[in-house]
């Protein structure tokens, strides 16, 4: 058994999950079109109504989402660079890549967002940041933004549920300490 | 038609829906037993993915949960106090009352975590505030104290789970700009 560093909690090992979870960790890998369920995915699977629930709210959100998965990765790196997560901001910078958002875009999305292009893009996403970061700072100005560049009242309620979904993604994250996947260390003993 | 000020965000009329949306807020209406449905779930059926992909992980989470309901309205009611997210602290203030949460303990959640007892429960409260409200400052003697407690790693991966739930849910709510859910006012234009 391998344990995460700080919160000690015990990573689930895939091949010796059963019923619902080894169910839901196939239903991610096929997702998601990875040999592995990820370190997040099998650290909460420590408890199924954390696993589970959070597995229906990403994968039936995906698959439902009008909006473009580009945009959806954009805005959800753009807020966990915001919040400091360093799990989703490296996850969501993979993906940001796989669908071929490129260096200068990346860049502007953890740097400034107002360097972001076209209009339209950039205000989705300042306004998902915002809707993430200051929700209750929200002016009626900032939602007439949004609906000049035509998106709908569907878009805004899916673009607000993204950002809070991203939140939940980072406090999930955070709380468990997790890390960048890609440099995730893990201790063979909870003591040590 | 109502919509809420500010965000201008309409509410969805029961007679207009499709029947995946009619079937989720006679859901909701089972497992909450109310006869209306929320005016937050009414503004997320604008989107059947926000509101579908929501509910799915909200009845997830409680049909799998280890933890009382009473200790779940309590934390929530605590998480959106300190993140001053009216509507949801509306909500859950009444769904502490509902289990028969006393005075005392409400006027603890939101003032003086300190002053929850039991002791198990204080600890388990205190972590899972701490939890949504600064999740990267938790150190490992947090977790030693809740685990102090005879809390399992499926009930603390439980805590963790449901604070970043009502993280979710007081985004959601402050972002759509639904206010006091007692109180809320809407506008006919």
């Amino acid at each position: 058994m391998k344990y995460l560093p700080i919160s000690k909690l015990p990573v689930i090992e895939e091949e010796a999950a059963a019923g619902e979870i080894a169910e839901t960790f196939d239903e991610i890998r096929t997702f998601l079109g990875v040999p592995s369920a990820g370190f997040m995915n099998l650290t909460a699977a420590n408890s199924p109504a954390t696993l589970v629930s959070g597995t229906r709210l990403f994968i039936d959100f995906f698959k439902q989402a009008t909006l473009p998965p580009p945009l959806i990765f954009m805005i959800h790196y753009a807020i966990s660079s915001a919040k400091n997560c360093t799990c989703c901001s490296a996850s969501f910078k993979v993906a940001c890549r796989s669908v071929g958002i490129d260096e200068e875009m990346l860049e502007a999305l953890v740097k400034d967002l107002d360097a972001v292009k076209p209009q339209r893009v950039r205000e989705i996403i300042k306004f998902a940041v915002n809707c993430a970061l200051y929700p209750q700072g929200l002016t009626e100005a900032d939602y007439d933004r949004v609906r000049d560049q035509g998106v709908s009242d569907e878009e805004l309620v899916e673009i607000i549920s993204w950002a809070a979904l991203a939140m939940y993604n980072n406090t999930l994250a955070d709380a468990m300490k997790m890390d960048d996947p890609a440099r995730q260390q893990v201790l063979e003993d909870p003591t040590g | 038609m109502s919509y809420v000020p500010i965000s201008k965000l309409r509410l969805v009329d029961e007679q207009e829906v499709t029947e995946e949306i009619t079937e989720v807020f006679d859901d909701m209406r089972r497992v909450f037993g109310v006869p209306q449905v929320g005016a937050a779930y009414k503004i997320m059926a604008l989107s059947p993915p926000a509101l579908t992909s929501y509910w799915a992980m909200y009845r997830s989470f409680l049909e799998r949960a280890t933890l009382p309901p009473p200790l779940l309205f309590m934390i929530h009611y605590a998480i959106s106090s300190a993140k001053n997210c009216q509507y949801c602290s509306s909500n859950f203030e009444m769904a502490c009352r509902s289990v028969g949460i006393d005075e005392e303990m409400l006027e603890a959640l939101v003032s003086n975590l300190d002053a929850v007892n039991p002791q198990r429960v204080r600890e388990i409260i205190k972590f899972a505030v701490k939890c949504a409200l600064d999740p990267q400052g938790l150190t490992g003697a947090d977790y030693d104290r809740v685990r102090d407690q005879g809390v399992s790693d499926e009930e603390l991966t439980e805590v963790i789970g449901w604070a970043a739930i009502a993280i979710l849910n007081d985004t959601a709510s402050d972002a759509i700009k639904l206010a006091n859910a007692m109180s809320q006012q809407f506008i006919e234009d």
